[in-house]
């Protein structure tokens, strides 16, 4: 898959996702960023999840990522709530959870590599890469060559 | 000996998604009181003209405790994935033991929705150990006619015992782990003593109400009142005609995980709860409504 292709592919369901101009690094090309919608649709129990669908088509497979968040109080926010991001594609499941800064992860999609780069995850096949911010509740996703 | 008073919590007000109920635990820096991890009463007064699909609280996935309901006004209509219906009503009890997962709503039935009235229940959390957390879920109702009754020696004190023994009285619910919890009516001047194992922590809650407690401070309505582990009894004298609970249970002393509906001993555990709800593991509720 191209780096056309790749952008082409990447398709957006729901409202308040918000694609940025590609730009350009050094090392890497930007080719797309997410601000990830909110979980704001509540669960009983502290629980909320998103009620957008993030649709990425990655290696030749549709991957959902979705995001809940676990109040630790139950009632109120705070900075030990605990946020997991779960990806599904090719019938199988990564989820990362994030407390603040601190991420980690479980599971595995077959084709993708995942590894914690600082406080960011970092998603990759042979052409992209894709980080996840928890602290800038972003999704950037970079091409390793021009 | 009797147990002397440790603190008395007042409960907080909170708003969980649009419901405002009274909140004694957690509260103010008090994670939990080992096994409690939550006490919620909920009293409400139903405006009428609703349908059951709109008032109370719809579907969602527990692991890895028990959440308890003790109805006082009104009945609650529990579904639950393991294919549960049951109505249980003011007086009785629901313990449901999550264990490895379960669905459930809980929601006042179509004639309180429609009709209106009073509604008012407490549920609180039990953990449960790790070594039960992943047993298979289980569904105990309790009607008030089954709940087995204590009459304090001045006749003032009606003492419903729903789980773990005491004065010769045993609840009928199958414990996960040790455990007294009773519900009291408490007449003006009626008195009485409660046996609690002094390894319990014990938690007192006036649903409302006053009573002089150990003969030594009062309590009043939606006040906690949490004993010292120095005593194997407690006593208290109804002020005013008051409604209590007692929640009393041996200490679980594992490290605690507790993010919304699931209670893990660690992060991981969460994510995994969160995965097999999202897998179906935990099965799936579809409710069904007349209207």
């Amino acid at each position: 898959m191209n780096r056309k292709e790749f952008i082409r592919n990447i398709s957006l369901l729901g409202v308040g996702i918000s694609l940025t101009p590609l730009a350009f690094s050094k090392q890497t090309k930007l080719a797309a960023q997410y601000n990830l919608p909110a979980a704001s649709v509540h669960i009983p129990h502290g629980n909320f999840a998103s009620s957008d669908l993030i649709v990425l088509h990655v290696s030749e497979m549709n991957i959902e990522v979705t995001i809940q968040k676990f109040m630790k109080n139950g009632i109120t926010d705070s900075e030990e709530d605990l946020t997991v991001y779960t990806f599904h594609g090719n019938n199988e499941m990564l989820s990362v959870s994030a407390i603040g800064n601190a991420l980690s992860s479980m599971g595995e999609i077959q084709g993708l590599r995942f590894q914690k780069v600082g406080n960011n995850l970092q998603l990759s096949d042979k052409t992209y890469v894709a980080h996840l911010s928890s602290s800038q509740n972003t999704l950037v996703i970079r091409s390793h060559s021009y | 000996m009797t147990r002397s008073i440790h603190k008395i919590i007042p409960a907080q007000k909170v708003n969980m998604g649009g419901i405002i109920l009274d909140q004694s635990l957690p509260v103010n820096g008090i994670e939990q009181i080992d096994p409690f991890l939550l006490i919620h009463h909920w009293a409400d007064k139903m405006p009428g003209g609703q349908k059951e699909k709109e008032v109370g609280v719809g579907p969602h996935p527990h692991r890895g405790f028990s959440p308890v309901s003790l109805i006082f006004k009104g009945s609650v209509n529990h579904r639950d994935s393991l294919g549960t219906k049951s109505l249980v009503k003011a007086g009785g009890a629901q313990w449901m033991n999550s264990g490895k997962g379960i669905i459930h709503s809980e929601r006042p039935p179509k004639e309180l929705a429609e009709n209106g009235g009073d509604f008012e229940l407490i549920q609180f959390w039990a953990n449960s150990p790790a070594s039960k957390k992943m047993e298979p879920a289980k569904y105990q109702p309790l009607s008030a006619e089954d709940t087995p009754t204590i009459t304090s020696k001045d006749g003032k004190i009606k003492a419903g015992v729903v789980a773990g023994e005491t004065l010769g009285t045993t609840g009928p619910i199958d414990l996960v782990t040790p455990m007294l919890v009773m519900r009291f009516d408490i007449e003006q001047g009626g008195e009485m003593e409660v046996p609690v194992p002094e390894n319990f922590n014990a938690l007192l809650y006036l649903l409302d109400g006053k009573a002089e407690i150990n003969g030594e401070r009062h309590a009043g309505g939606k006040d906690l009142v949490w004993f010292k582990n120095d005593g194997e009894s407690f006593s208290f004298e109804g002020l005013e005609k008051t409604r209590a609970i007692l929640l009393a249970g041996a200490p679980i002393n594992e490290p605690l995980a507790t993010y919304g509906p699931f209670v893990m001993n660690n992060q991981t555990q969460i994510m995994e709860a969160l995965r097999d709800y999202q897998m179906g593991k935990m099965g799936v509720l579809i409710e069904e409504f007349d209207s």
